[in-house]
């Protein structure tokens, strides 16, 4: 494939986004949408710039990339280490599978009210909740991974004489992380989606305070920045996610 | 005499009320190249993973170099009929199962030069053909030196060209480092080609056990020898 393609190939998923934005700024400016209903892509521009100059947008974007990274880490890890026990060690899926599986299936955002009667409406209970939702796929598909190893390649490690820290370093995680990235991506969406409304119901600070303080002064500008930013944040983690994949299991390509 | 490397005594193996093998005998000397023949599901695999000590016999007992084998045996390495070669890693790495110290780095260049691959220590699994694949599987089971390989139909998915090469390759390899080669096959002429004895696995049992000297030769005599022996066998076999 030659560079041409290449670069091609790199500008044409931002073409229709782009293609949407000056369809939006045109009709603004056109006046087929007023500006009070829908502010134009450069308004919500200045907005940012403003909110930039007074470190309000910094603030609030850390503070949203703390809880929704160390959430992450923090679900992530749970789900990673309960998935390899429940995975390989048949006592323990005994043990703990199905007590995992029915909580999995309580929605996760119902749990908000009993986090703040329980932690308060500081940054545990965000942390919490984000974490809670990333913990059930990154589970699932660690889980699905593991017991999804082919056979004959545990044997012919085991005919081998690999110990059992080997068998999982050299067969078992690599086998199974394909899948494993998967949950991860998923989970990565879900991260999104919770901080979003966890900072919308009960947050002094973040993103989702930003919206809903806009909201209060209906500053249709600051609300539509929020929404972007989620967005480009989405995208961005999704971006990394894709990339370490692609790192990842080069030997598949 | 030359001395005996492995003895099967009175071994059977059986899965609830199915017998898979009863009373097999047969004893096996150093760098022996020896072939099991039989109709599908006779037991021949699972004698050969017994050996191996991926199963245990329920009866008889399984010895080599006079210590019985009760777990997995480390003097032998078995090629089975796929590959298993992992496909995260490359050819190389496959060869020393991601060891990465000098020795066993040296001693896969060696054995991947040995099978005629050592161009593809960087390619993947998925870049190289089933019988490069199987020749890696071949270099990873010399690794360790075994005293004895087990062959359990590594050649059945091969087309006949191939297959031909690599029967010459394992003959060379034999030869050139004396292990012991024990081969599970379907196919009777490439077990009188390749062997110096073949055992008849029959009724879950060993009915016969031929005696090759025509092993390995070319020659039209030596063809024509082959060619009866394999009758011979081919007539046990199908013997009701």
């Amino acid at each position: 494939m030659n560079k041409k393609s290449i670069t091609i190939e790199r500008m044409l998923p931002w073409l229709l986004p782009l293609g949407m934005v000056l369809i939006w700024e045109s009709a603004v400016r056109l006046n087929i949408i007023t500006l009070d209903l829908l502010p134009a892509p450069t308004e919500i521009f200045v907005d940012a710039w403003n909110l930039l100059r007074t470190g309000e947008l910094q603030k609030n974007l850390s503070i949203s990339l703390y809880r929704a990274t160390v959430g992450f880490l923090l679900g992530g890890s749970i789900g990673f280490i309960l998935g390899v026990l429940n995975g390989t060690s048949k006592v323990c899926r005994l043990l703990l599978d199905s007590t995992v599986q029915m909580l999995r299936n309580i929605p996760h955002l119902s749990l908000i009210p009993l986090l703040i009667l329980f932690m308060g409406i500081g940054e545990t209970s965000k942390v919490t909740l984000v974490a809670i939702g990333c913990l059930f796929p990154v589970y699932i598909n660690t889980y699905h991974g593991i017991t999804s190893i082919d056979p004959r390649l545990m044997e012919m490690g085991r005919s081998y004489g690999m110990s059992r820290v080997k068998l999982f370093t050299k067969i078992i995680f690599p086998s199974a992380l394909p899948t494993i990235l998967v949950g991860i991506r998923y989970a990565l969406g879900v991260m999104w989606t919770t901080l979003i409304v966890a900072e919308t119901v009960s947050s002094s600070s973040g993103i989702g305070y930003m919206a809903n303080d806009a909201q209060q002064f209906t500053n249709m500008d600051t609300i539509l920045l929020c929404i972007i930013i989620y967005a480009l944040f989405g995208k961005i983690s999704d971006l990394i996610a894709k990339n370490l994949e692609d790192w990842l299991l080069e030997w598949q390509s | 005499m030359t001395e005996q490397l492995l003895g099967i005594k009175n071994v059977g193996k059986h899965y609830a009320d199915h017998v898979v093998l009863q009373n097999v005998n047969l004893s096996i000397v150093k760098s022996e190249f020896v072939s099991l023949v039989g109709m599908s599901g006779g037991g021949k695999s699972t004698l050969l993973r017994m050996i191996a000590g991926l199963e245990k016999p329920t009866a008889g007992k399984i010895t080599q170099d006079s210590q019985e084998v009760t777990n997995l045996n480390p003097k032998v390495k078995m090629m089975f009929q796929d590959d298993r070669l992992l496909p995260w890693m490359d050819i190389l790495h496959n060869v020393t199962l991601g060891e990465n110290n000098d020795s066993a780095i040296q001693r896969a260049l060696f054995l991947l030069k040995q099978v005629g691959l050592e161009k593809y220590i960087s390619a993947y699994p998925k870049q190289i053909s089933g019988g490069q694949k199987q020749r890696v599987a071949l270099a990873r089971a010399l690794m360790p030196q075994p005293e004895i390989l087990l062959l359990d139909e590594p050649l059945g998915a091969l087309d006949a060209l191939t297959r031909m090469k690599m029967q010459d390759l394992i003959l060379q390899i034999w030869k050139n480092t004396g292990i012991a080669m024990v081969l599970v096959t379907h196919d009777i002429n490439e077990a009188v080609r390749m062997s110096q004895k073949i055992f008849v696995v029959k009724d879950a049992t060993v009915v016969q056990e031929y005696h090759n000297e025509f092993q390995g030769q070319m020659d039209e005599e030596s063809k024509k020898g082959q060619d009866n022996l394999s009758n011979q066998i081919t007539d046990e076999i199908m013997q009701e």
